[in-house]
């Protein structure tokens, strides 16, 4: 017995001198620099070398800047339009890129931990939950004071007043520039419809009597497709038919007392949606799987010719039809203009195309942040984002007459067969436009210059772009305002219970397994659950900006 | 198991029917289990046009390379997968010098508070700091964005340890007591007497660890910084995964004017690029694994 007490004794003994030890090793470790300060050293001022006046930066000065990588376009290190960024400003960004599908996680670390890269491509979200945490540089006086091109963007775009938090801004938007606006929209096996001499569907009434002939004329086939789920079809269809759904059943309504927020699923207005799908799943028109189908079954479908329509991402017809026309030379899906829904109005969203989400945030440890500010600033100029875009001026574009920049066709047909298409390729090896770091970014505008010199353009491509152009029934997106932490806090409680209880509810109304008139109930409850609290918390955030 | 022809027993009606069933299950079962990687390979060298329209079943249609030739072209799958290499050799290296001199003290029955350093080390398996500390630990020690964040932090897998400790404790102790004897000290026992007898579990303790290096993703995607240190899981996943979202809002920007490679045949031809090197590996360790894994459990 006393032996074993010793023994333990000594045991314990060691084990404390060991980890005392340890602790004695780790000390000096921790002193010898805070993390950050460990981090952001080599972003300073590494050596002396270009030292010439005029330009942003006195000295050579590192810049790290983190953001997601897309498999689309992979991102190089020190690509052209970096190295003319370093020409112009003596700053030599060098890239810390994640793979966008974990983007997510790796951000939330680094934030937790405070160990930021001196410039990181954050949320809007990220702002409410970190801002106040004093982590991200303040940059609202900066705006005010020292700002002159992203101060004219600031003021000229109202709308960005809702990525502030308490009236402090904490990240730059990335804005986009000349983006071609286009929407959720219904697209049509057009081909189909001049053969069997059918109308272009006006109603929506009419599009499920269109497709159902279609079904008469090809039994075997499922004419509406749809993928991913239930809720994500909701969200695309709900404004269309007089409702709406946004991300998560709240959504901004133009025409609800002259524009509020409102929780869709808790409206009787809502029931059309629901009713609606039920009557073309009814008739067969609406795929019997849409619940479960993916988006491999889905695109299966309609580039096998087993479906005839889809209303998502409208775009996406353009490859469809590509497709078909393999076996069959004539097939075309086309968008069609908004159909009117039951009470005779066509309504949809577009995009949001100037403000993405996106917001590039200054790490608050940075050293001479005035610097870093004025880079920034200047990549919002019109030479800061035609470098960001468009890469080398007389290499790979040029200003044409109109004072705007276009790509130079020698440079860009080096990548006329490239994959996965020649416009990724160029971004890629250039370094630009939004999917690398430019804070006044292209997408369509560079994507259309490229596909016309390319010859991937077709006619096609205009008919579309002048059908989205023409239809008057799409409206700008509302960006939702900035909650304060305890109104953000009791969104996700109320939302989390919500709708777990509606999205059960959803299949069983379009199914048919319950009558559309016992949604009342599901009305009710929904309510009862906090639907009208919700639509309370964003419509006085809302007003509180516009004081 | 061969058909001896001396051999007296009748088989019965029953005994066949047994076979057959069995037989035709066991058949099923590989065909469920091979199925899915040959599919995977037969749409990696398939035209994209019967790609997506969902044609392929058993046999490849319009066969061709692309897919390979694009991702053969992309710079970065090289550099990664001879950074997999790198982390995967070295790693394991580390795992099993380590492994091996902390389960043999161990596993003797004469070392000095054993049950309360074995205790200790199980504790770990149970009950973790989490990922913040463990980032901040990796940090604090400026083993960001190099090689050694990747290989350190998992250097002893418990479980893996322990197998091999029960392992080593089936070693008869006499052995290393006439050893200790004949005046071999502990690490010459170690060394000299118990790995040579320790091959099974050390291909078994390999192949393991190899693997775990091979498929980890996640360590790499939070300690590393620098692009070209990434291992080509990341690639992989990145390939993989986000290739599906890509398309939610980004309106047109998803246009692919050319339909012989689509999506799917570059992330198939991926994946069989990143699978065949274990693939290959596993025929030659199999036998190891099995007899490895087994004796650990009977002895434990």
């Amino acid at each position: 017995m006393k032996k074993t007490c010793v023994k333990t004794a000594v045991l314990i003994m060691c084990l404390a001198m060991t980890f005392s030890l340890l602790a004695g090793c780790a000390k000096p470790a921790t002193d010898n620099g805070s993390s950050t300060g460990n981090q952001t050293a080599p972003a300073q001022a590494v050596d002396n070398t270009a030292a010439s006046s005029g330009k942003i930066s006195e000295k050579e000065r590192v810049l790290k800047v983190m953001f997601p990588e897309h498999p689309n376009q992979p991102v190089k290190d020190f690509a052209p339009a970096q190295q003319e960024i370093f020409k112009k400003t003596n700053i030599k960004l060098q890239f810390e890129v994640v793979p966008s599908s974990n983007y997510d996680d790796k951000k939330k670390i680094l934030l937790a931990t405070n160990n930021l890269p001196d410039i990181i491509r954050i949320s809007k979200s990220d702002v409410n939950d970190y801002g106040t945490s004093g982590i991200f540089l303040p940059l609202m006086d900066y705006v005010r004071n020292d700002m002159v091109y992203f101060k004219e963007k600031w003021e000229s775009i109202p709308d960005l007043i809702k990525v502030t938090l308490d009236g402090k801004l904490y990240g730059f938007p990335v804005i986009a520039r000349n983006e071609a606006k286009n929407g959720y929209g219904p697209v049509i096996r057009v081909d189909l419809l001049k053969k069997h001499n059918l109308e272009t569907p006006d109603t929506f009434d009419e599009l499920l009597d269109v497709l159902a002939k279609l079904k008469e004329i090809y039994p075997d086939s499922i004419p509406w497709s749809m993928r991913s789920g239930t809720v994500k079809n909701i969200q695309k269809i709900a404004y269309m038919l007089g409702s709406g759904y946004g991300d998560d059943g709240i959504y901004y309504d133009y025409d609800v007392d002259g524009g509020r927020y409102v929780f869709g699923p808790a409206t009787k207005e809502f029931k059309n949606v629901l009713s609606y799908l039920n009557k073309a799943y009814k008739m067969g028109v609406l795929d019997p799987d849409y619940a479960v189908s993916t988006k491999q079954q889905w695109e299966e479908n309609l580039t096998s010719g087993k479906s005839f329509f889809f209303l998502d991402n409208s775009g996406f017809g353009l490859n469809y039809t590509n497709n078909l026309r393999k076996t069959d030379p004539e097939a075309t899906f086309q968008i069609i203009p908004i159909p009117a829904n039951q009470d005779g109005v066509r309504r949809a969203v577009f995009y949001a195309t100037v403000f993405t989400g996106e917001m590039y945030a200054i790490n608050a440890k940075i050293k001479d942040p005035d610097t870093v500010i004025k880079f920034i600033d200047w990549m919002y100029s019109e030479e800061g984002s035609n470098i960001t875009n468009f890469g080398v001026e007389g290499e790979t574009f040029y200003i044409d007459e109109n004072g705007e920049p276009q790509f130079i066709a020698d440079y860009v047909n080096k990548f006329k067969d490239a994959q996965p298409s020649p416009y990724y390729a160029v971004y890629s090896d250039l370094g630009i436009t939004k999917l690398n770091f430019s804070l006044w970014a292209c997408n369509t505008m560079t994507q259309f210059q490229i596909e016309k010199l390319t010859g991937t353009w077709s006619d096609l491509y205009d008919e579309y772009w002048t059908i989205v152009g023409n239809d008057k029934a799409y409206v700008e997106p509302v960006m939702d305002p900035p909650l304060t932490a305890e109104e953000a806090e009791r969104v996700k409680d109320i939302l989390a219970s919500l709708n777990t209880m509606l999205e059960q509810e959803y299949d069983k109304f379009i199914i048919g397994v319950k009558d559309i008139s016992e949604y009342d109930a599901v009305i009710d409850k929904a309510i009862e659950m906090g639907a009208l609290e919700l639509e309370q918390i964003y419509n006085d955030a809302l007003a509180r900006l516009q004081q | 198991m061969g058909m001896s022809k001396n051999r007296k027993i009748k088989v019965s009606t029953g005994y066949k029917i047994f076979n057959i069933l069995n037989y035709t299950l066991l058949l099923l079962l590989v065909f469920v289990t091979v199925y899915p990687m040959y599919y995977i390979f037969i749409v990696s060298i398939s035209n994209g046009t019967f790609v997506s329209r969902g044609d392929i079943n058993f046999l490849p249609r319009g066969i061709t390379f692309k897919a390979y030739e694009t991702v053969f072209k992309n710079s970065d799958i090289w550099r990664s997968y001879l950074n997999t290499i790198i982390y995967t050799t070295v790693g394991t290296a580390i795992n099993i010098v380590l492994s091996s001199l902390c389960a043999y003290p161990l596993s003797r029955k004469d070392f000095y508070g054993r049950s309360v350093f074995t205790f200790i080390v199980a504790f770990t398996m149970f009950m973790s700091g989490g990922m913040i500390p463990l980032y901040l630990v990796v940090l604090k020690l400026k083993l960001i964005d190099t090689i050694w964040a990747i290989v350190l932090p998992p250097a002893i897998n418990t479980y893996n340890m322990i197998i091999m400790r029960t392992f080593f404790q089936g070693i008869p102790v006499s052995l290393q007591e006439s050893a200790f004897l004949d005046g071999a000290n502990d690490l010459q026992i170690l060394w000299k007497i118990i790995l040579p007898l320790s091959k099974p579990i050390m291909a078994t303790m390999v192949l393991f660890y190899a693997v775990q290096h091979w498929n980890s993703f996640f360590s790499a995607l939070i300690y590393l910084n620098s692009k070209s240190k990434y291992p080509v899981q990341i690639l992989l996943r990145n390939i993989v995964i986000a290739g599906e979202f890509a398309d939610q809002q980004t309106s047109i920007g998803n246009i692919e004017t050319n339909f012989a490679v689509v999506a799917t045949n570059y992330k198939y031809a991926v994946i069989i690029i990143t699978v065949i090197p274990i693939l290959m590996v596993y025929p030659f360790l199999q036998k190891h694994f099995a007899k490895g894994v087994m004796i650990g459990a009977l002895k434990g």
